[in-house]
């Protein structure tokens, strides 16, 4: 379990008056095995923050407690064995271009009292896990990008350790490639039941494989939760903006806003917004709905997010009928569904 | 062919004793004083390195110190160096005349431009490599030998081989107050005496020796990615 308490940052620049606060107040709890997703834009604190887990960032104040231990109170040689339990990957992979993949994947193991067979042994088995055997001769200036993050993933796991700190792990790398990292990381949450905390600033990557989720702002953490409720029902306005990044529902506002005739709305229409989630995604709503209150549904946008495997849907209707039958529908309407927000009445 | 020799450069041949002697002083001088200069211009520059801001033994004291002093030496031009020296080298090499007496100011001269050198090619190492290697556990010194001198190798030798051929000339410019070695022997026959052939055959000599340590320099810092 990773606990911070009252983590603060702040970094000086010279003079007292433009000191930098990177990290305010921070309070978090991760508990082992969760995949927990810290998002904000750049210059949040979220880097920042990732690096006082490890503490290569030492917090100006607060403490960092894994396992019990306050790592803020260790001594430096007691800090490095920690270290060794907590993995790190990087935006920018942070290969040695001096070493090929075998020695950056053996580096963490230099000085270790294994012998030279099971040294061996357990860097091919690292290789192989991330699928790169073919490529143990290679150096890291050959490899594509996702190839290089595999490199630094298998070489992070070197010491089996319980915790991998992701850094923008997929921000330097192409959609398919991305998929395919994330992939790798849920695998390897299960296999090797590693707690991973994982920044970015992509919406899609958090909500594709966290189990909960802080958004950062200005340092602070300004909200937080499972992924499903906070992709659900956002709370602060900037998680709303992250939201809208992945669901592309701005779009279809927008347009709503400014040319409604575009739509082929007409007077009398109720164009609703309609949240539904888990098993109510598969229930035919809208058909039954429209059936039995004789009114016209139609669909102009919809959309389902998959949030860690539970299905998330958003659909932008119009209503079109008698005014009564439209409001008993519309009531219908929210006893099936998650939310429902009436936008406007043409 | 000795004929022909004899008539291109009649005072080489004459003098060609004086020259081969000349020529191994050289070599003496520039091998010792690399040799020397190596180990401290890579100890303080790792030093400047990890005391830097920032760095991973950071130390505002010693970095500005150093620093300085290396400036400081980087700015007195050779020759005055040299007179500035005498008395120490005369303690330290029990002469200030000759090979011997050359070799201690041009490793004062090299070791704060080595340092410099050996800084530069230290800092164009990833910050983010040095970063990783910290986040594995590894402490200051596994950094400075499994990362820095390592990652950092291309450049040092790329930075060797400058230092080394800027050895030459100054060894050179030892030769002119009684240094001994090739600028020596070019000042003492070539100029001195106006032996052209000489000055020419001389030029021609460091030009291959400097060509070849450039080579050999570029060879083995892409051999280093």
């Amino acid at each position: 379990m990773i606990e911070l308490r009252h983590v603060s940052k702040t970094f000086d620049t010279g003079s007292k008056d433009k000191q930098v606060h990177a990290v305010r107040d921070v309070s978090l709890t991760i508990a082992d095995g969760e995949i927990f997703g810290i998002i904000g834009f750049s210059g949040a604190g979220k880097s920042t923050l990732v690096r006082c887990i490890n503490l290569l960032e030492r917090p100006t104040s607060g403490s960092v407690i894994i396992d019990g231990e306050d790592l803020t109170a260790f001594s430096e040689k007691k800090l490095r064995q920690a270290r060794k339990k907590i993995g790190m990957i990087f935006q920018h992979f942070n290969l040695m271009n001096s070493r090929t993949v075998y020695d950056n994947v053996a580096y963490p193991l230099l000085g270790s009292k294994m012998d030279r067979e099971t040294k061996r042994r357990k860097v091919l088995e690292l290789l192989d896990i991330v699928g790169l055997t073919d490529k143990a001769e290679a150096y890291p200036s050959q490899l594509s990008g996702g190839q290089k993050q595999r490199v630094a993933i298998a070489r992070a796991l070197a010491n089996n350790p319980k915790v991998l700190l992701c850094d923008e792990a997929t921000s330097a790398l192409d959609p398919q490639t991305t998929q395919d990292i994330l992939r790798l990381l849920r695998q390897l949450r299960e296999r090797l039941n590693l707690t991973i905390v994982l920044i970015t600033h992509e919406m899609a990557v958090v909500k594709q494989i966290c189990t909960r989720v802080a958004v950062m702002e200005d340092g602070q953490v300004v909200e937080e939760g499972k992924i499903y409720d906070v992709f659900s029902s956002p709370q602060q306005p900037i998680t709303r903006r992250f939201i809208r990044t992945t669901t592309h529902i701005e779009g279809i506002e927008e347009l709503l806003r400014n040319d409604p005739a575009a739509l082929g709305l007409e007077p009398g229409d109720t164009v609703v917004r309609y949240d539904c989630s888990g098993d109510r995604t598969s229930q035919a709503s809208v058909s039954r709905i429209s059936r039995e209150y004789g009114v016209d549904i139609s669909i102009i946008f919809g959309n389902v997010e998959m949030l860690l495997d539970t299905p998330f849907g958003t659909m932008i209707v119009v209503f079109r009928g008698e005014e009564s039958a439209v409001k008993a529908a519309l009531a219908e309407f929210e006893r099936s569904a998650s939310r429902v927000e009436v936008i406007c009445h043409v | 062919m000795y004929e022909q020799l004899q008539v291109l450069m009649p005072n080489v041949v004459k003098t060609f004793p004086e020259f081969q002697k000349a020529f191994f002083e050289t070599l003496e001088m520039v091998g010792t004083a690399a040799a020397v200069s190596a180990l401290f211009g890579i100890f303080f520059g790792v030093v400047l390195v990890v005391t830097a801001p920032g760095g991973i033994m950071e130390n505002k004291l010693i970095s500005s110190v150093l620093d300085k002093v290396i400036n400081v030496f980087r700015a007195i031009p050779f020759v005055i160096l040299i007179a500035l020296l005498l008395p120490l080298t005369r303690i330290i090499m029990g002469t200030s005349i000759g090979t011997k007496g050359a070799i201690f100011p041009l490793v004062v001269a090299t070791v704060p431009f080595f340092s410099r050198q050996i800084h530069s090619a230290l800092c164009e190492v990833d910050r983010g490599v040095v970063e990783a290697a910290q986040a594995m556990g590894s402490g200051p010194w596994e950094i400075v030998f499994r990362v820095y001198l390592r990652e950092g190798l291309g450049g040092m030798i790329r930075g060797a081989t400058i230092t080394v051929v800027n050895l030459i000339t100054l060894s050179a410019m030892a030769g002119c107050v009684g240094g001994g070695g090739l600028g020596d022997y070019a000042i003492r026959y070539g100029f001195q005496r106006k032996m052209t052939d000489v000055t020419l055959f001389t030029c021609v000599v460091l030009l291959i020796l400097v060509t070849i340590i450039q080579s050999a320099g570029n060879v083995l810092s892409a051999k280093k990615h």
